[in-house]
């Protein structure tokens, strides 16, 4: 529910309506700065920036960029696709000091895809100032892992469990971490992932400074930040603001589980007008649903978490590259990647909470761009897709079985 | 109570080196420290406790010094070894079995780390109302459709505005399409866009460069490490022979001392006897004569001994020479494999690993060893018999052994002759 005005987090005003719990808003005084110089960023930094292809901040970067740089602990929100990653990324170049090769900065992300990707972005933006980073991830070799940390670098993506099994070996040391960020941190700090967080945040020094970044941080989260964040600026979105105008919203009433499959064959020739992401919610249904397609002559690529690395990381060159056109994934795909050819986003299962479907349509839509997304929706599914649609206040319009008929 | 002390002293210095050795051999096994878990190049036992405390209690944050170079650390040890300060074998043990402990805690510990690694999605956040998670289970139990397939009942076409509507929504769908392939054609043209990839390329390339350039040198650095220790560990093992051979000669020697009391017959098989009745042979003279012979063997052998430690030292060292070439055989063989594929992973990596070092061949020293001991447990005995029957000559035999040495290159003192006499 929105309100009028903006009522700070620890004062309550008597007009307000009593029966409301405690609201969380954007910190009072926030600022949006217009230009990277005025945020005072240094001058190899504005030009490996410029090298980057942005000319101007977005309305994130322009809120968020100069109190992670000041010191403080941050909760930062903002739509998918609208340049978090690359504000992560210009913030620790910002703040670690380049002539000690030590690790002053710390990325967790919850997958390998989105920790390598983050890496990418620093080292693009950091060229100029010699930035030296590593991604941290399972699945690749704990010796480059060691020969890296060892040669000195001075920020680390990584995912929870290869940091922290870097760090109980000794080999990633944490006496110069300064800063901590958490990147899709509604999921970070989740059931699944909130101890290996711990077991990491427990080897950092005490001083240190937390930076929370999602597009979804829903209210549980926010009331955990306050055991391990200190007096944190928050840069909040109302649910009603996180859809993205430029995504328009489908869904197709299939009525049967069996249906689906006839209806994507249907819309097959529309996938591959640019590129599309189709998610199931197993491991098991992407197979089941790849080896389906395939076999009725149509070219897919599939990726989910237990294919080898390897074969992962070779899927998601193919995919960035445009060599293949309609990846089916799980949600190791929903968050944060960032490939901006993507104009169609297929739920061929609807996901599992309304988080995730902020997510996963924002897989299209990147910085501004046109998408679309088109849910398969079962006879009994139609309420949880109202539910969606309600909550986030947004519009899904509904299209017919029959959409062979009308082309 | 000399030669006691002596061969103490040399066992002693046996197990330091033997020890040295097994730490040597343990750091050629595993040349990056993958499998220990812990810190490259292993510190001294007697830290391990300390070093390793991260995971007996991972609250522990103090950082622990850089680690001396191996190379001076034993070194080092070598000349302990050489003043006689050795750490005592229990406590060795002790050390040992909680490295060990340690290691395994930490192998399992990674283990853990990467399987919760491989399912970062294990559970799912519920924003559902109770109805909505009974519908999740429905949806669930049909996760993956049967192969029963029932024709799709397609609407009908009859109302006019429900088609025109439909039409709509596939027009404003395609439409939505379509102007982000014409926008996306216009973005890809930008220079701005351009910038953006070139800088992600860059960027990429230069991970993938430093990263080759890291592993070259890490191989490099393997490869003269590993030389280095083996040659290490060749001189240490060839010490620990001229040692044992040391020990050897030293018993060997005092058996031949007490044999020399008596007359040997030349018939075959040998006879050591001793007269009833003492010769008429001036006593003095017959001492002097046991004397020179019993130094004259003594030399003899010593140079034999001498001899055949420095052969044993070369033969180690040929040794290090073929097990290196092997090694490199081995690598360069598992190095064309690698650059089909690049990507090392670490299941890959320890597998080659646990090829490359497998069953150890058997090195002929230590046929020579066992050998050696055979014959060091036969003089025992003979040892032992001896000394029982002489108990009172070894006391007046020692004295005269001391009066030797101070005498010493068979120069006949007149003062020693006289203590000689005394002693008699």
């Amino acid at each position: 529910m929105a309100t009028t005005s903006v009522v700070p987090a620890n004062r309550r005003r008597a007009a307000a309506n009593p029966a409301e719990d405690m609201d969380f808003e954007t910190t009072e005084g926030v600022k949006a700065i217009a230009s990277f110089e005025e945020m005072g960023i240094k001058d190899d930094l504005l030009r490996g920036i410029y090298q980057y292809g942005f000319e101007k901040p977005s309305a994130i970067q322009q809120r968020a960029v100069t109190p992670i740089i000041q010191g403080r602990d941050v909760i930062a929100q903002a739509q998918s696709g609208t340049g978090k990653t690359s504000m992560i990324a210009l913030t620790v170049c910002q703040v670690v000091d380049t002539s000690v090769r030590e690790v002053q900065a710390l990325i967790l992300s919850p997958t390998r895809e989105l920790a390598s990707q983050t890496e990418k972005v620093i080292l693009a933006i950091g060229d100029f100032i010699n930035i030296q980073a590593h991604a941290c991830v399972g699945g690749k070799s704990v010796g480059e892992d060691i020969r890296k940390l060892e040669y000195g670098v001075h920020v680390v993506s990584g995912t929870p469990g290869r940091v922290c099994d870097m760090i109980k070996r000794r080999t990633l040391r944490t006496r110069a971490i300064k800063m901590l960020v958490l990147d899709e941190s509604d999921e970070m700090l989740s059931r699944g992932f909130k101890d290996q967080i711990y077991d990491v945040y427990r080897y950092l020094p005490p001083d240190l400074q937390v930076c929370l970044i999602s597009a979804t941080l829903p209210h549980e989260i926010l009331e955990m930040t306050n055991k391990f964040m200190t007096d944190p600026v928050r840069i909040l979105v109302k649910r009603d603001e996180l859809t993205l105008e430029g995504i328009k919203q489908f869904f197709v009433a299939v009525e049967r589980e069996e249906w689906k499959f006839d209806t994507l064959c249907d819309l097959y020739d529309t996938l591959t007008i640019t590129q599309a992401v189709i998610f199931c919610n197993t491991k098991r249904k992407v197979d089941w649903l790849t080896e389906k397609m395939r076999n009725n002559n149509f070219t897919v690529s599939s990726m989910h978490g237990d294919m080898p690395q390897k074969e992962r990381d070779a899927i998601m060159g193919e995919f960035r590259a445009g060599t293949t056109r309609v990846l089916i994934t799980t949600d190791v795909w929903a968050r944060g990647l960032d490939v901006q050819q993507v104009s169609l986003v297929i739920n061929y299962d609807l996901p599992n909470n309304r988080e995730l479907y902020i997510h996963r349509i924002g897989r299209s839509g990147r910085f501004g761009r046109k998408g679309v997304a088109i849910n398969f929706v079962k006879s009994d599914d139609i309420k949880i897709l109202r539910d969606i649609e309600q909550y986030y206040s947004t519009q899904i319009d509904e299209m017919p079985m029959n959409v062979a008929d009308l082309i | 109570m000399a030669v006691e002390k002596t061969e103490q002293e040399l066992r002693n210095e046996i197990d330091e080196l033997l020890r040295q050795q097994r730490e040597i051999s343990e750091r050629l096994r595993d040349p990056r420290g993958l499998r220990r878990g812990a810190l490259p190049g292993p510190p001294a036992l007697r830290t391990n406790g300390v070093r390793q405390r991260p995971f007996i209690r991972p609250g522990d944050r103090n950082d622990s010094e850089d680690q001396p170079p191996s190379k001076r650390r034993l070194s080092s040890a070598v000349v302990k070894v050489d003043d006689g300060d050795l750490p005592e074998d229990a406590d060795a043990g002790q050390e040992d079995g909680k490295t060990k402990d340690l290691t395994n805690e930490a192998v399992n510990g990674t283990a853990a780390l990467v399987q919760n690694d491989s399912n970062p999605f294990n559970s799912h956040q519920s924003g559902w109302s109770k109805r909505d998670i009974s519908n999740q289970k429905t949806s669930k139990a049909s996760d993956v459709p049967n192969t029963d397939h029932v024709p799709r009942v397609l609407p009908k076409n009859e109302d006019p505005s429900l088609v025109n509507r439909n039409k709509r929504m596939l027009g404003q769908l395609l439409g939505t399409l379509e102007k982000f392939r014409k926008e996306d054609m216009q973005l890809s043209g930008t220079e701005a866009y351009m910038r953006r990839s070139n800088s992600l390329q860059r960027a990429e390339q230069r991970a993938r460069e430093e990263s080759e350039r890291l592993r070259k040198e890490e191989r490099e650095q393997i490869a003269e490490k590993r030389r280095r220790d083996l040659t290490l560990r060749a001189r240490v093992a060839a010490k620990t022979e001229e040692k044992k051979l040391e020990l050897l000669f030293l018993q060997w020697s005092e058996h031949r001392k007490r044999l020399s009391n008596f007359i040997r017959t030349k018939a075959e098989p040998p006879i050591y006897y001793l007269p009833n009745k003492p010769l008429d042979e001036d006593p003095t003279l017959l001492e002097k004569r046991k004397e020179e012979a019993f130094l004259e063997w003594k030399n003899a052998r010593r140079e034999e001994v001498s001899e055949y430690q420095k052969q044993i030292g070369e033969q180690y060292l040929a040794n290090v020479e073929k097990e290196l070439e092997r090694w490199q055989n081995a690598r360069n063989a598992r190095k064309v494999n690698n650059d089909q594929n690049l990507q090392e992973t670490m299941d890959k990596e320890l597998d080659t690993h646990r090829l490359e070092h497998g069953p150890k061949k058997r090195k002929i020293p230590d046929g020579n060893n066992n050998e050696d001991d055979d014959d060091v447990e036969d003089i025992n005995v003979g040892e032992d018999d001896m000394m029982d029957d002489e108990l009172d000559d070894d006391s007046g035999r020692r004295i005269d052994d001391t009066t030797k040495t101070e005498a010493g290159n068979a120069s006949t003192d007149p003062v020693a002759d006289g203590e000689n006499a005394e002693g008699k």
